[in-house]
């Protein structure tokens, strides 16, 4: 059965545009039609912004008729996580406090997506000011999981991941302080890049905790965040944080090989607190890369465990120090929960706060050691499926779980070591709901990471789509 | 916080504690985080596991490249 226009990928459509086969007009109605017919049911989006979308795609659709086709993006419609700043189109981070809030300047990130080609056609919807993992935000909604409606996408870029996984969008983008882009990506069966600390710009970008925050692409395969990544990523003089490093052709580099490549599992921490069916699907999947090849190896990292803790300190405490002055002035306008956290960061000390930065860094030379013996780290995306939507605890192996401590505790390794992380499709569980996997690499090596994951893409069954209208 | 004012921490203590340090009225949300918060605080004031550094700089943070 051939596929529909929006239920394509963009390393196929992509050939297709460039061949005038398809005209980026039809595509991003095609988009747009699905966005019309789904988004009242997932709540996926905050702005949907057809009327620029299509002078956009009429402008892509002529200049590919003069042969100026830009490459892979060119007319191909993404949506944008709603902290990403865009010139003239609303940018609410998901809150109250910025919901008028219209950018005269585009993120540097969207600025080179809009140079490949790219067509957004809206923005998405998200935890308030990215401080949660449900997404069920106060002021615009809560996101509902596109495998099972009564259920979370996962957070904080739930509206983009259940966009890509309901074809409301090509691609989207997200951001990842504590497993935002990771989590719902695990939960909804999506592809989820967090790249390397410094590799793709934060200008423009609403802040959650600077020593934390990255962004990066979220797709419906490996090979598409490749190619979004490319575009993404690069130094920019107005980030301090970014870092002058070469970008390869990410998605030239993938292979369907991981001969000979050294996989690390530390078991205790990667199947401790962890449901059973997740545990079972993260050993298949190791099980399948062994046998395409590659060498699981069993390893110890010493301080793993304190990870959630150290991430805790510094991003309650970092983001307290941003919204310092609203929260005084304007502390009701924040929902509740995004308000309790972010005043929650106040409560730590200077020692605390220096102490937990002293431990990360403890938790880095532990990473750095272990990829001495190893070319990439294996864990679950998340260790659950998706909870169901208002859920606070859920019971994993019998043992009641806070479920946002529990979202928390497999991202927060890379986050606070900087290095990239992509979660991929697993399989789905007995209810039908997505299973993540992991992968981690070292810092720079975007490009290990991305030909591990596709490797496993090509060979495992692929995901059934989700059964919606 | 130190260990001393960690001994005595109440909700009610707490809020002092914060309005008097970050001129701020807890909400509701947050004292109701109580426990989570404290359960840091006394971590952060006992956490010294094996091979803690004690003269890496705090805040230099960069990605460490192999």
């Amino acid at each position: 059965m051939s596929k529909e226009l929006h239920e394509m990928n963009i390393w196929q459509l992509a050939p297709k545009i460039k061949a005038r086969k398809i005209s980026p007009v039809e595509l991003t109605q095609a988009v747009l039609n699905q966005i019309e017919k789904l988004d009242p049911v997932l709540n996926a989006y905050i702005t949907v912004d057809a009327e620029g979308a299509l002078e956009a795609a009429r402008k892509a659709q002529g200049q590919i008729a003069r042969g100026k086709y830009q490459g892979p993006l060119h007319g191909i419609p993404i949506s944008l996580k709603d902290l990403y700043d865009t010139k003239g189109l609303l940018t609410t981070a998901g809150s109250k406090i910025m919901g008028d809030r219209i950018p005269d300047e585009d993120a540097t990130s969207v600025a080179k997506l809009r140079a490949a080609g790219v067509i957004i056609v809206g923005k998405t919807n998200l935890h308030e000011f990215a401080f949660g993992s449900t997404t069920q935000n106060p002021h615009f909604g809560g996101t509902r999981n596109p495998y099972h409606t009564d259920r979370i996408p996962g957070g904080s870029s739930g509206g983009s991941a259940a966009a890509v996984a309901a074809d409301m969008c090509i691609a989207s983008t997200g951001s990842d302080t504590g497993g935002s882009i990771r989590t719902p990506s695990a939960l909804c069966g999506t592809v989820g890049l967090k790249p390397t600390y410094g590799r793709v710009s934060l200008h423009g970008i609403v802040p959650l905790a600077w020593s934390l925050d990255h962004v990066g692409p979220m797709t419906k395969c490996v090979r598409d965040a490749a190619i979004m990544l490319s575009a993404m990523a690069g130094y920019d003089a107005k980030d301090p944080t970014s870092v002058h490093e070469k970008v390869p052709g990410f998605a030239r580099a993938l292979k369907n090989d991981v001969e000979k490549l050294r996989i690390g599992i530390d078991p205790s921490f990667c199947f401790g607190g962890v449901d059973d069916e997740v545990a079972a699907a993260i050993r298949d999947a190791l099980e399948l890369l062994e046998g395409l090849g590659a060498r699981v190896v069993e390893l110890t990292l010493p301080s793993i465990e304190l990870t959630s803790v150290v991430e805790s300190i510094i991003i309650t405490t970092e983001s307290a120090t941003y919204h310092e002055e609203n929260l005084r002035n304007r502390g009701a306008d924040y929902g509740e929960d995004v308000r309790g956290l972010l005043e929650g960061g106040s409560i730590f000390s200077a020692a605390h706060y220096i102490k937990a930065q002293r431990l990360r860094r403890m938790i880095q030379e532990e990473f750095a050691e272990a990829f001495r013996k190893i070319d990439i780290f294996a864990l679950p995306g998340a260790p659950i499926v998706a909870p169901p939507i208002g859920a606070e605890t859920v019971s994993i192996s019998g043992v009641e779980t806070d479920v946002s401590m529990a979202l928390l505790r497999f991202p927060c390794p890379s986050n606070l070591t900087g290095l990239p992380a992509i979660s991929i499709p697993c399989r789905l569980s007995r209810d039908g709901l997505p299973i993540g996997l992991q992968l981690v690499g070292r810092a720079f090596d975007e490009a290990t990471v991305l030909r591990t994951a596709y490797t496993f893409e090509a060979n495992a069954e692929p995901l059934p789509r989700p059964a919606l209208p | 916080m130190g260990k001393e004012s960690e001994a005595t921490l109440t909700p009610e203590s707490l809020k002092t504690y914060v309005k008097g340090i970050a001129d701020l009225d807890l909400s509701q949300q947050a004292v109701g985080m109580y426990e989570l918060f404290t359960g840091l605080v006394t971590m952060m004031n006992t956490l010294r596991p094996d091979g803690y550094p004690e003269t890496f700089p705090a805040c230099t943070f960069r990605p460490i490249k192999e």
